[in-house]
C-alpha cells in the first residue's frame, strides 16, 4: 500500500511526459508531410521569369549560330516552349558545364537544361526531373539488316565501338558474356558507323546522338531500342525546387505524350524540318 | 554434508584444469598481434621501353592499404617508372615538431617495392603555422623556416628511399599562393631555405624548383602570372644555384602532342620555351621534369579531345621526351586513380577508374611501354 501511494504521482507524471511525447510525434509527422516552401517556383511564378543555366558549347543540343551569334538547339527549344506552356518567360544564363550545379544550388538559375545526363554521384545535391533524351549507348545496324535483332544476336560477330568510349567498355563487358563476339576500335564515331555501312562490321554500339547525326546526313544505318546503356538528359533543378520540379515533369510528360519531344528530336538530330 | 567421492573430485580438478586453459587459449589469441592483410611483398622492377614514363598519383586521402598496393602495382604493370605524389606538410606535422610518418611510410614503402622512383611533392600549411582564416596555401615569410624544418625532416626520414622533393606547387597562381598576388621572388626565398635544409638532411637529394602552371595570364594579372616570364623573375632573384631540377606542367588541351611550341599557346612543347630560358640563363645542365601533364578526354569539357587522341598524344609526349629531349628526365602525366569520383571534367585525366578498372589509354600506354611500335599504335588510334 505504501509503495503505490509513492509511486502513483510518478505514473501520473510518466503519463503526462508520454502524451506530450505522443502529441510532438504527431505534430512532427504532420510537418514532414508538408511540402517545403518552394521559394524558387514562387519566384518564377512573381516576376514571370525562368532562369535557365546551359553551356552553349554543345551542338546540336545549344549552341551559338556562327553566323548570327543567335542561341539555337534542341535544349534552347525544349526550354522556350517549357516557359510558354508554364505561361513565364525564359531567361538564358551561359555556365560552363562543370559550373552548372553549382549555380543552381546556389540558386543563380533556377533550372539547369543543357545535355545534362542523370548522374547518381549528385543526387544528393541537386534533383533530377523526368527524362526527356536518351543519349546512351544503342546498338546499330546497317538500315536492311533482319538478323540481328538485339546483343542475343551477337554471338560471333564483330561489333564496331568507338575507342575509350562508354560504348567501348559495354562492349568489352558483352564479350565476356557472348561467344564469339569480336570488338573492333575506331578512333571516331564515325568510321565505325562508315564502317558498318561499307560491311566490315556487323554491329556498333555507339552513342544515340553520334548515331542519328549520321543518319541525318544520309547514313544508312538504324538505331535498335531500346538502349544497351542509358545517359538520360533531364531538367536539373535545386533539391528545395520541389513545386518547380512537379510543373517541369508535368510540362515534360505533356511534350512526351503531345509528340513535341519527338518533333524536337527529327529537327535537331535528325535534319527533319516539321 | 556428504563427503565427495575420489571420482567426483578428479571430475570436477579435470574439469577446472580443462576451464583454465580454455580461458589461457583465449587470452593468448586474444593478445596477439592480427596478421597483416595486406603485405608489401618481394621487391618488384619496371620493365617498360620507355624509362621516362611516369603518372602523377592520388594517394595522399587513400586510406585503404590494399588500394596503395594495387596503385602501384597497376602503375608498374602499365610500364611506367616514376610516380609523383603529394606529402602535404599540414598532414604530417600537425604541432611544430611532431611528425607523423604512417601514412607517408605505407606510401613509399609499397612505391618502392613495386620498383617504381618517387617525386615527393611537398607543400600545404598547417593550420599553426599561418594566420587564422587563411587559406592552406598561405605561407609567410616568417614561416618559411617552419616549412623548411619539414621539407628537412621528410628528406631525413626517407634517406635512401625518397630522392626527388618538389618545393611547393605551381607558385605563379593566386590560389596556389595563398590567395596572394604571385611573388616570383618571394618564392626564391622560400625555395633557397628549403633547399638549404634539405641539402643539410641529405646532400644526394634532388630539389626540384616550380611546377608552373601554363598559363597565358597578362601582366598584373589578379589570378596569375605567365610560367615564362616568372621563371625569369625567378632567374633574375637568383634562382638558379637553389635547385637541381625544373618541375614543369605541360598539359596539352586541344593541341596535338608535337604542336610548334610559341609564347601565347599554352600546349604540350610549351616546356620546350622554358627549356630556352634555363639555357639563356646558364642553366642548360640542368634536366626539367614534368610533373603534371597530358590530355582529357571528358564529352563535354572544351578543352577536352576524344579519347583517341588522348591516347594518341600520350604516346607522342612519352616519345618525343624519349627521342628529342634529352634533358627531360621523366613525363609524370596527371592523374594515374583518383581515390573517389570528382565528379567534374577532372575524372576524364585518369588512367584507371576509382574501382580500379582500366582505360583504354591505360592499355595503350602498356602495350607502349612492352615494346610495340609507337608509329603502328598512333596508325591505330588515328581517324582514317
Amino acid at each position: 500500500m505504501l509503495k503505490s501511494r509513492r509511486t502513483k504521482p510518478f505514473h501520473i507524471l510518466g503519463l503526462l511526459v508520454l502524451v506530450v511525447l505522443a502529441v510532438a510525434a504527431v505534430i512532427a509527422v504532420i510537418l514532414s508531410r508538408q511540402t517545403p516552401q518552394d521559394y524558387s517556383w514562387q519566384r518564377v511564378r512573381a516576376e514571370g521569369r525562368l532562369r535557365v543555366g546551359l553551356d552553349p558549347s554543345y551542338p546540336p543540343f545549344e549552341f551559338l549560330d556562327e553566323a548570327t551569334n543567335e542561341l539555337q538547339g534542341y535544349d534552347v527549344e525544349l526550354a522556350l516552349e517549357l516557359g510558354r506552356r508554364l505561361g513565364v518567360q525564359v531567361d538564358f544564363v551561359y555556365i560552363g558545364f562543370d559550373s552548372l550545379y553549382d549555380a543552381v544550388m546556389t540558386n543563380k538559375i533556377d533550372a539547369i537544361i543543357s545535355g545534362m545526363p542523370y548522374d547518381p554521384n549528385w543526387t544528393e545535391d541537386v534533383a533530377y526531373g523526368m527524362w526527356y533524351f536518351n543519349a546512351g549507348q544503342f546498338l546499330v545496324v546497317r538500315q536492311n539488316e533482319t538478323q540481328i535483332n538485339s546483343v542475343a544476336d551477337l554471338a560471333s560477330r564483330r561489333l564496331g565501338v568507338e575507342l575509350g568510349t562508354t560504348g567501348d567498355l559495354e562492349a568489352r563487358r558483352l564479350q565476356r558474356q557472348i561467344a564469339g563476339l569480336a570488338v573492333v576500335t575506331f578512333p571516331t564515331s564515325d568510321d565505325v558507323l562508315h564502317a558498318l555501312q561499307d560491311n566490315q562490321l556487323d554491329a556498333a554500339l555507339i552513342d544515340a546522338i553520334s548515331a542519328y547525326l549520321f543518319i541525318s546526313k544520309g547514313g544508312k544505318v538504324k538505331l535498335l531500342h531500346p538502349a544497351i546503356s542509358d545517359e538520360s538528359y533531364a531538367v536539373v533543378t535545386n533539391r528545395k525546387s520541389v513545386q518547380l520540379r512537379s510543373a517541369i515533369d508535368a510540362i515534360l510528360l505533356q511534350m512526351k505524350e503531345d509528340g513535341f519531344l519527338e518533333k524536337l528530336r527529327d529537327r535537331w538530330l535528325l535534319g527533319q524540318s516539321s | 554434508m556428504k563427503p565427495l567421492t575420489k571420482a567426483l573430485r578428479d571430475r570436477r580438478s579435470l574439469e577446472l584444469l580443462l576451464r583454465a586453459t580454455l580461458l589461457l587459449a583465449l587470452i593468448a589469441v586474444l593478445s596477439s598481434r592480427p596478421q597483416p592483410i595486406v603485405t608489401v611483398g618481394p621487391t618488384r622492377h619496371v620493365v617498360t621501353n620507355n624509362p621516362k614514363i611516369g603518372v602523377h598519383t592520388r594517394l595522399t586521402d587513400e586510406v585503404e592499404e590494399w588500394k596503395i598496393k594495387r596503385t602501384f602495382e597497376m602503375v608498374r604493370e602499365m610500364g611506367a617508372t616514376w610516380v609523383v605524389e603529394y606529402f602535404p606538410w599540414a598532414y604530417y606535422e600537425p604541432q611544430p615538431g611532431t611528425y607523423d610518418w604512417g601514412h607517408p611510410d605505407l606510401v613509399v614503402r609499397h612505391a618502392r617495392a613495386q620498383g617504381l622512383t618517387i617525386i615527393a611533392r611537398l607543400g600545404l600549411v598547417p593550420k599553426w603555422a599561418r594566420p587564422k582564416d587563411t587559406s592552406d596555401l598561405y605561407l609567410d615569410e616568417p614561416h618559411y623556416e617552419d616549412f623548411a624544418n619539414y621539407v628537412a625532416a621528410f628528406v631525413e626520414h626517407f634517406k635512401g628511399q625518397v630522392h626527388y622533393i618538389i618545393i611547393w606547387n605551381e607558385p605563379n597562381l593566386s590560389l596556389e599562393w595563398g590567395m596572394r598576388p604571385v611573388d616570383p621572388e618571394g618564392y626564391v626565398k622560400l625555395l633557397r631555405t628549403a633547399y638549404v635544409h634539405a641539402k643539410g638532411s641529405n646532400p644526394e637529394v634532388k630539389v626540384l624548383a616550380g611546377a608552373l602552371a601554363p598559363t597565358l595570364a597578362p601582366e598584373g594579372n589578379e589570378w596569375g602570372m605567365n610560367d615564362l616570364v616568372y621563371l625569369e623573375r625567378m632567374y633574375q632573384a637568383n634562382a638558379a644555384p637553389y635547385f637541381d631540377i625544373l618541375a614543369v606542367h605541360a598539359y596539352g588541351w586541344k593541341f596535338p602532342y608535337d604542336d610548334n611550341p610559341a609564347a601565347d599557346k599554352i600546349n604540350f612543347r610549351r616546356v620546350e620555351l622554358l627549356r630556352d630560358l634555363m639555357v639563356a640563363y646558364g642553366d642548360s645542365d640542368k634536366p626539367i621534369i614534368i610533373t603534371e601533364g597530358g590530355w582529357n578526354d571528358h564529352p563535354r569539357w572544351t578543352r577536352a579531345v576524344r579519347p583517341a587522341e588522348r591516347i594518341a598524344n600520350s604516346l607522342g609526349a612519352y616519345q618525343l621526351a624519349l627521342e628529342r629531349w634529352p634533358w627531360c628526365q621523366a613525363v609524370a602525366l596527371w592523374a594515374f586513380r583518383y581515390p573517389w569520383p570528382a565528379r567534374t571534367y577532372q575524372d576524364y585525366y585518369t588512367f584507371v577508374t576509382t574501382d580500379f578498372v582500366p582505360k583504354a589509354i591505360y592499355q595503350h600506354v602498356k602495350r607502349y611501354a612492352q615494346g610495340q611500335d609507337p608509329e603502328t599504335i598512333h596508325a591505330e588510334v588515328s581517324s582514317h
